[in-house]
């Protein structure tokens, strides 16, 4: 094994995005190319119930020295419920609450500077970074949400969300803010809320805001999904199912109010919802909140809602974290907690404090390492390629026969990696009409799954019917039947597996002519002792087939009485009957097997002749005089004595022979539709009218009444 | 996550960077070498006594050039002439093809010239073709003389190179050399020739960019 050359003159640089594949072996790789720095970011929601802010709030954030933040994200709810502020844009009570936020933070406003923020009337979203924090933020972009379909009624920004989207060095992080639809009653509504929010939030690069989003999106637009990490806080304002489950409000404030309010959490509707999957797919939110209810208080209190509505109490306040890949480092690093100690509102503040690992990606470190990331991800495909081992490269049948079907079987192994699915794939050559091979042949199943490291048995048959047989001669190829079938393994490779029979050419299947001149074939070194004797075919007349003689001979000598037309058929019983016929042993045939089962291989063998006993040649003109004369037993024997060859009349008048004493011997015969069997069988016409049908039983019957020398004189 | 914005996926970066995808096959006599090319260019590896290809095997690599990524699906197919039949199934839709001989066995460049002539007739007419003279490293059992190869090669502008899986010489070129003969060109267009017939054709032309 060589070491590979990789192609060293061109340097291509990596982009995310291009290929899933490869990215995701380039975070693997992170650590070749990307320093991870630490960096807590504090996120704190609180919906104020449109109250004026103190001047600051000394315990709204953590003082403590371990807990300070490089980030800190705040969101609004019911900032400005003024009617006015849906008609002004009144910035006063914004201004008023972004001063308390800053000098709340610790160490107040002088170590803290606004990254960015954003405002859809009453619901507010604002990060600030430190001072002396050397994380580079960058791309800053802002959006809103406002979702309800009645405007008017809803009032414009009454729900919705704000989001602000940034680059902390590499690291793309999202914060969205939201308020989702109030009530017990409206649980769809939120979900909903929840949606519109989540698919309203698309960052479109700033200069590609004016009016030009219509331009194909060459340059990236960022949405939630695509940060590394999103920020999900508000009042989400999912409520508590405990009305379902009976225990009323009173309980629910009493345990609330207890040490064991964590108990009532199994009942919020957040959870549940989560838990079906409606919202917040791979969002994160602890197990259980370490906090009490934060909603609702009277103002001013820590007293549940004493209001005449008196609300039930509900974790109504949140903070979700997404992250998109699992290798994104983000932890809670203290448990999330509400501060009981504000009282401003009638719901209080919920803060949690997190620790992100922010990359910074170096960036020729980066294309460095990228085509060999690109390898590797080639590397990976081949080996996620599906992969089969067969139990045969090649079917060989050996010979087959007429009408005996042979079965072979191919065990194929899933030896990859994954499930196979495999299907057999249609022949370029149109001539087999959308099959995947040829019609002798049978492929049992044409497609399946197969599990990893199980096997499964595809069946392969041969099968020689009387269509096939009559011709064969087109069929065979170097005297063979030839056949390649094309396993093909869904989003992998293709298995050719070659097919060949050897038909066993025989009486079934061949030409009058041929009958004739064919000897049985003798077995040497066997004395047979019948052979002595005067042989029964050695009466047979020169122009009929001794095969076609000794059939008929054996049905007469057992005479009509025995034949039993509903009997089954036998295969094994014709198998013994088409050897007998090919080796002319035992001559006599008559004890070799039932009357029906002699009866049928005499009607099968004319039937896979390659012409019919009563040709259809030179234009139709015998069919047509003889349905003509379909009456007159003279006219019809002339027209066959005047246009069908020897053989085709000696045969046809053995065989009214025959059916004359069978009529004879079994009136029944006469009427049923073996009359119309013969007919077609000695006519093969391709019958369509029952008409026809019939005329041609009713020539058959006039030939069998007369034969040939009484109705010729 | 929940109720994804089909935008997001489509809006990813393209720029003037790109990763473009093609379907290229190799034909050739049995035992010239494809599947060794193939190990060779996919794997850098080579086995003396490779198994014979009985089907069509399927690899994918990708190649990197100035303005965009190259990925090929490469299709190696049975040289035996009983497949011979099958072997449309593999070109057509391809967008480039390899014609392999062995420069040993002037039987084998006959047959090449075969493979060029049915393409010719039968694939699609913008295929990129390369003619390898493969197993290079025994020039020295050579009947197939390079120029007369190479004057083929031009008059039936094909891409021609001497290459050897053994010795890696010209495998990784001639593979670098289809990718940027292939058109890449700014539309949008649907991979390895696939048709979908709710979208008007002019969008199926042009490259296989995405």
């Amino acid at each position: 094994m060589a070491t590979t050359t990789f192609y060293t003159k061109q340097r291509c640089n990596w982009i995310e995005g291009r290929d899933a594949k490869v990215d995701e072996v380039m975070r693997e790789w992170m650590h070749k190319f990307c320093t991870l720095q630490d960096v807590k970011i504090c996120v704190s929601t609180f919906n104020v119930n449109g109250k004026s802010p103190q001047s600051v709030f000394p315990t709204w954030f953590s003082q403590n020295k371990e807990d300070i933040a490089e980030f800190y994200a705040v969101g609004l709810q019911e900032m400005d419920l003024s009617v006015g502020t849906y008609i002004i844009d009144n910035t006063k009570k914004m201004e008023g609450w972004v001063d308390a936020i800053h000098c709340s933070l610790p160490g107040g406003r002088t170590h803290f500077n606004v990254v960015g923020s954003m405002r859809l009337v009453g619901i507010f979203v604002i990060v600030f970074q430190a001072a002396h924090s050397k994380v580079r933020v960058s791309d800053v972009n802002v959006k809103y949400v406002a979702t309800g379909i009645s405007v008017l009624v809803n009032k414009l920004g009454n729900k919705g969300g704000t989001a602000i989207s940034m680059k902390m060095n590499d690291t793309w992080v999202c914060f969205v803010n939201a308020h989702f639809a109030a009530g017990n009653n409206e649980l769809e509504r939120r979900n909903q809320d929840f949606r519109d929010i989540y698919n309203g939030v698309v960052f479109y690069p700033r200069s590609q805001q004016d009016g030009l989003r219509d331009r194909p999106l060459e340059v990236p637009v960022m949405c939630l999904y695509d940060h590394d990490v999103v920020f999900w806080f508000g009042d989400l304002n999912y409520r508590l199912n405990t009305d379902i489950y009976g225990i009323s409000n009173d309980e629910v404030r009493r345990i609330a109010s207890s040490e064991k309010f964590g108990d009532l959490f199994q009942y919020c509707q957040l959870q549940e919802q989560m838990a079906r999957g409606t919202v917040f797919k791979d969002f994160q939110e602890p197990k259980v909140l370490p906090f009490r209810p934060t909603y609702k208080y009277d103002c001013g209190t820590n007293t549940w809602d004493t209001s005449e509505k008196g609300r039930v109490p509900a974790w109504t306040d949140r903070i979700l974290t997404y992250k998109k890949y699992p290798q994104v480092g983000l932890e809670l690093i203290r448990p999330m907690e509400s501060v009981e100690t504000i009282t401003i509102s009638d719901h209080k503040p919920v803060r949690a404090l997190f620790n992100l690992k922010v990359k910074k990606i170096n960036e020729s470190g980066a294309n460095s390492v990228y085509e060999e990331a690109i390898r590797e991800s080639d590397r990976r495909a081949n080996e996620e390629l599906p992969q089969v081992q067969l139990s045969l490269n090649e079917v060989d049948f050996g010979i087959v026969n007429y009408l005996e079907p042979k079965t072979r079987s191919v065990i194929v192994q899933n030896v990859g990696k994954s499930k196979v699915r495999f299907s057999f794939k249609v022949r370029p050559n149109a001539q087999n009409n959308q099959e995947i091979c040829e019609k002798w042949l049978m492929v049992t199943p044409t497609h399946y799954q197969i599990p990893q490291g199980s096997s499964m048995e595809i069946s392969l048959t041969v099968s020689i019917s009387t269509d096939i047989v009559r011709r064969i001669q087109d069929i065979l190829r170097n005297g063979q039947l030839q056949e390649i079938l094309v396993l093909h393994l869904e989003n992998g490779r293709d298995y050719f597996i070659p097919v060949t029979a050897v038909y066993n050419n025989s009486c079934f299947g061949s030409t009058l002519e041929k009958l004739l001149s064919a000897r049985p074939k003798k077995e040497v070194n066997l004395i047979d002792f019948d052979d002595l004797e005067s042989s029964l075919s050695d009466n047979c007349p020169p122009n009929v087939p001794r095969v076609i003689y000794r059939l008929v001979m054996a049905l007469r000598a057992r005479g009509a009485v025995q034949l039993n037309i509903e009997e089954e058929q036998d295969n094994e019983v014709f198998n013994r009957i088409r050897q007998a016929l090919e080796t002319g042993h035992p001559d006599d045939m008559s004890q070799i097997a039932s009357s029906y089962m002699l009866y049928s291989a005499l009607i099968r063998l004319l039937d896979s002749l390659d012409e019919p006993i009563i040709l259809e040649g030179m234009f139709k003109i015998i069919h047509k005089e003889m349905i003509r004369y379909r009456t007159d037993a003279r006219q019809l024997w002339t027209v066959v004595r005047s246009s069908l060859p020897k053989p085709n009349q000696a045969v046809l008048e053995l065989i009214c022979l025959m059916l004359r004493e069978f009529f004879s011997q079994k009136y029944e015969l006469r009427v049923s539709d073996q009359l119309s069997l013969w007919g077609t069988v000695m006519f093969r016409h391709d019958i369509t009218e029952e008409k026809t049908h019939g005329m041609f039983a009713t020539v058959l019957q006039t030939m069998c009444d007369y034969a040939a020398d009484v109705a010729l004189g | 996550m929940a109720a994804r914005n089909s935008a997001g996926g489509a809006a990813r970066p393209g720029g003037p960077n790109r990763t473009c995808q093609f379907k290229l096959v190799l034909l050739g006599e049995s035992a010239v070498g494809k599947s060794s090319l193939v190990l060779r260019f996919v794997k850098g590896q080579f086995h003396e006594y490779q198994e014979s290809t009985i089907g069509a095997a399927f690899l994918t690599q990708t190649v990197c050039l100035d303005d965009a990524t190259i990925k090929f699906e490469i299709w190696d197919t049975a040289g035996q002439e009983r497949y011979h039949s099958l072997a449309p199934m593999y070109y057509r839709g391809a967008q480039a093809a390899i014609v392999v001989y062995d420069i040993t066995n002037t039987e084998s460049f006959i047959k090449a010239k075969n493979w060029v002539k049915e393409l010719q007739r039968q694939a699609s007419p913008n295929i990129v073709m390369a003619l390898a003279g493969n197993k290079a490293d025994v020039a020295q059992k050579r009947t197939v003389e390079y120029e007369e190869a190479n004057a083929y090669a031009e008059d039936n502008a094909l891409l021609f190179m001497e290459t050897s899986a053994k010795t890696s010489m010209n495998v990784n070129d001639i593979f670098m050399a289809i990718a940027k003969k292939l058109p890449i060109g700014p539309a949008q267009g649907e991979p390895t020739g696939t048709v979908d017939m709710n979208q008007p054709q002019q969008q199926q032309k042009g490259s296989c960019c995405k």
